[in-house]
C-alpha cells in the first residue's frame, strides 16, 4: 500500500454536524487541484456525511479509516 | 454457535447502518410500543424532570395556579422510578452507550470552539421551549402525530420545515 | 487493549437487564418493557446515526437527502402499523389541539435543533456516544420548558384551550386519511429524492 502524504490537515475533532462537511469543503475551495486533504473527526455522521458532500462537488475520496476510538480520517484529494 | 453470535457483531457494530433501515427500525419499534401501551415520545417526561426539580426545591407545582403545565400533565403521579416516559429517555441514553462502547466509538467529545456549547444550549432553550409549546417534540409531536392520522403532526412538520430552513442559513455562518 | 470498549458494553447491558429483572421481580414488568423499548430506541439511533436534525437540515446546506428518506419510511411504517391498531380498535388515537402554537412551537424547535446540533431523540443518544455539547443541550431544553411551564397559564387559557383538535379520519374516513396521509408522505420522499439530484 502507497503512503499518501496530505497537502493540507484539518483537525474537526469535538466539532459536531453541520461543521465538519462546512469546514471540509472550504478547506478544498483554497487548495490547488490535486492536493490531498486530511480530515481528523471524531464525529460518528461525518464519516457519512464529509465523503457524500465532497464526492457531490467532484473530488475524490481517497481513504477513510478509523484511526483510534471513534475518531476517523478522511483523506480527499481536490478535483 | 460462537461464530455466528461473532459474525453477527461484526455486521451490527463494525459499521453504521444505513438511514432507511434505522428509520424502518424505528418505525417498527413505535408501532410495537403503540401496541403495548402508547405511542413514542420523550419530552413530555423530560418536562416531568423540570417539574420534579422545582417541587424539590419547594415550588407548589402541585396547587399553584401559576403552575398549571404540570397539574395537566400529572407531573407528580408517579415517582421517577415509576415513570414509563422516563424509563424510554434513560433507555435511549443507556442503548446508544452501549452501542457506541460495542462499536468502540465512545469518546468524551469536547468542541475545541467553546462557544459551540452556548450554541447547544440556546438551541436547547429553543426546543424545550418550542415542544412543550406545541405540546410534542420532533417524537410525540411529529414521528408518532402523523401515523396517528392527526393534523397536528403536519403543521409541526411544516414548522421544522421553516424553522430547520432558517436555521441552516444561520449555522453555517457561526 | 482493543476489547476494552466492547467488555463495558457488555457489563452496562447486562446491568440494565438485571433492572428489568428487579422490575419484572417486583411486579412492575410493563415497567421493564418500557426500559427495554428504550434500549432498542437508543441501539436503532446510534448505530443508524438517526438525527432529525440533519434530516432537515441537511436538505438546505448540503441536499443530502438520506436522511429525509428514512425519516420518511419511518413515518410510512408506522401510518400503516398504528392504523392497523386503530381501525381494529385496539388503540385509539390521541390528537392535540392544532393551532399557531402548534406551527411556533415547530419553528423554534426546528431552529433550535439545528443550531443545537440533535433534535429531542438526538440529545439523548448523542449523550450515550459522548457528546459534551449535547449535555448543554439538555440542559437548555430543561431551562426552556420550565420558562414554557412559568408561561403556560396565560398560553392556555387566551389560546390554547380554544383550539381544536382535528382527526383527519373525522373528516375524510378511514380510507381518505390513511391514503392523503400515506400519499403526502410518499409526495415529501419523491420531492427530497429530486431535490437531491437537482
Amino acid at each position: 500500500m502507497k503512503v499518501l502524504k496530505p497537502d493540507r490537515k484539518l483537525d474537526l475533532r469535538g466539532e459536531v454536524c453541520p461543521y465538519p462537511v462546512i469546514y471540509t469543503l472550504k478547506e478544498l475551495d483554497k487548495m490547488k487541484s490535486g492536493e490531498i486533504l486530511e480530515v481528523i473527526t471524531d464525529h460518528l455522521p461525518a464519516t457519512e456525511n464529509v465523503p457524500a458532500a465532497v464526492k457531490k462537488k467532484g473530488h475524490e475520496v481517497l481513504e477513510l479509516s478509523k484511526i483510534s476510538v471513534g475518531t476517523f480520517r478522511i483523506l480527499v484529494k481536490k478535483r | 454457535m460462537q461464530n455466528t453470535i461473532l459474525k453477527l457483531y461484526k455486521k451490527a457494530f463494525q459499521q453504521a447502518w444505513p438511514a432507511w433501515l434505522g428509520g424502518i427500525l424505528l418505525g417498527l419499534l413505535n408501532v410495537l410500543e403503540f401496541a403495548f401501551k402508547k405511542p413514542w415520545g420523550i419530552t413530555t417526561s423530560e418536562s416531568r424532570w423540570t417539574g420534579w426539580f422545582l417541587y424539590a426545591l419547594d415550588v407548589q407545582i402541585d396547587k399553584a395556579p401559576q403552575w398549571l403545565y404540570y397539574q395537566q400533565y400529572k407531573t407528580l403521579i408517579n415517582p421517577p422510578l415509576l415513570d414509563s416516559g422516563t424509563l424510554i429517555d434513560m433507555g435511549i441514553i443507556a442503548g446508544a452507550l452501549i452501542s457506541a462502547l460495542l462499536a468502540y466509538d465512545f469518546k468524551l467529545r469536547v468542541p475545541a470552539k467553546k462557544s459551540r456549547l452556548a450554541q447547544g444550549f440556546i438551541g436547547g432553550v429553543l426546543m424545550g421551549y418550542g415542544a412543550r409549546l406545541a405540546m410534542g417534540c420532533n417524537i410525540g409531536g411529529f414521528f408518532s402525530a402523523i401515523p396517528q392520522l392527526a393534523f397536528n403532526g403536519w403543521v409541526f412538520f411544516i414548522g421544522l420545515l421553516i424553522g430547520g430552513y432558517i436555521g441552516a442559513k444561520l449555522v453555517v455562518k457561526l | 487493549m482493543k476489547l476494552k470498549q466492547p467488555m463495558l458494553g457488555l457489563i452496562a447491558l447486562t446491568l440494565i437487564f438485571i433492572i428489568i429483572a428487579i422490575y419484572t421481580y417486583v411486579g412492575l414488568i410493563e415497567l421493564g418493557i418500557f426500559l427495554l423499548f428504550g434500549l432498542a430506541y437508543g441501539i436503532v439511533l446510534e448505530r443508524s446515526r438517526f438525527c432529525f436534525a440533519s434530516s432537515f437540515r441537511d436538505l438546505f446546506i448540503t441536499k443530502d437527502a438520506r436522511l429525509a428518506r428514512g425519516v420518511a419510511a419511518g413515518i410510512l411504517v408506522a401510518t400503516i402499523g398504528f392504523s392497523i391498531l386503530m381501525i381494529s380498535g385496539i388503540r385509539s388515537a390521541k390528537v392535540l389541539p392544532v393551532g399557531f402554537h402548534t406551527l411556533i412551537g415547530g419553528i423554534l424547535f426546528g431552529f433550535g435543533m439545528v443550531l443545537a446540533g440533535g433534535c429531542a431523540s438526538g440529545t439523548l443518544f448523542r449523550i450515550g456516544e459522548g457528546y459534551v455539547t449535547l449535555w448543554f443541550a439538555l440542559l437548555g431544553t430543561l431551562t426552556g420548558m420550565i420558562l414554557l411551564a412559568a408561561t403556560w397559564p396565560f398560553l392556555w387559557y387566551n389560546y390554547i384551550k380554544y383550539q381544536p383538535k382535528i382527526w383527519l379520519v373525522d373528516y375524510l374516513g378511514w380510507g381518505g386519511a390513511i391514503a392523503l396521509t400515506i400519499s403526502l408522505i410518499l409526495i415529501y420522499y419523491i420531492i427530497v429524492t429530486l431535490w437531491e439530484k437537482r
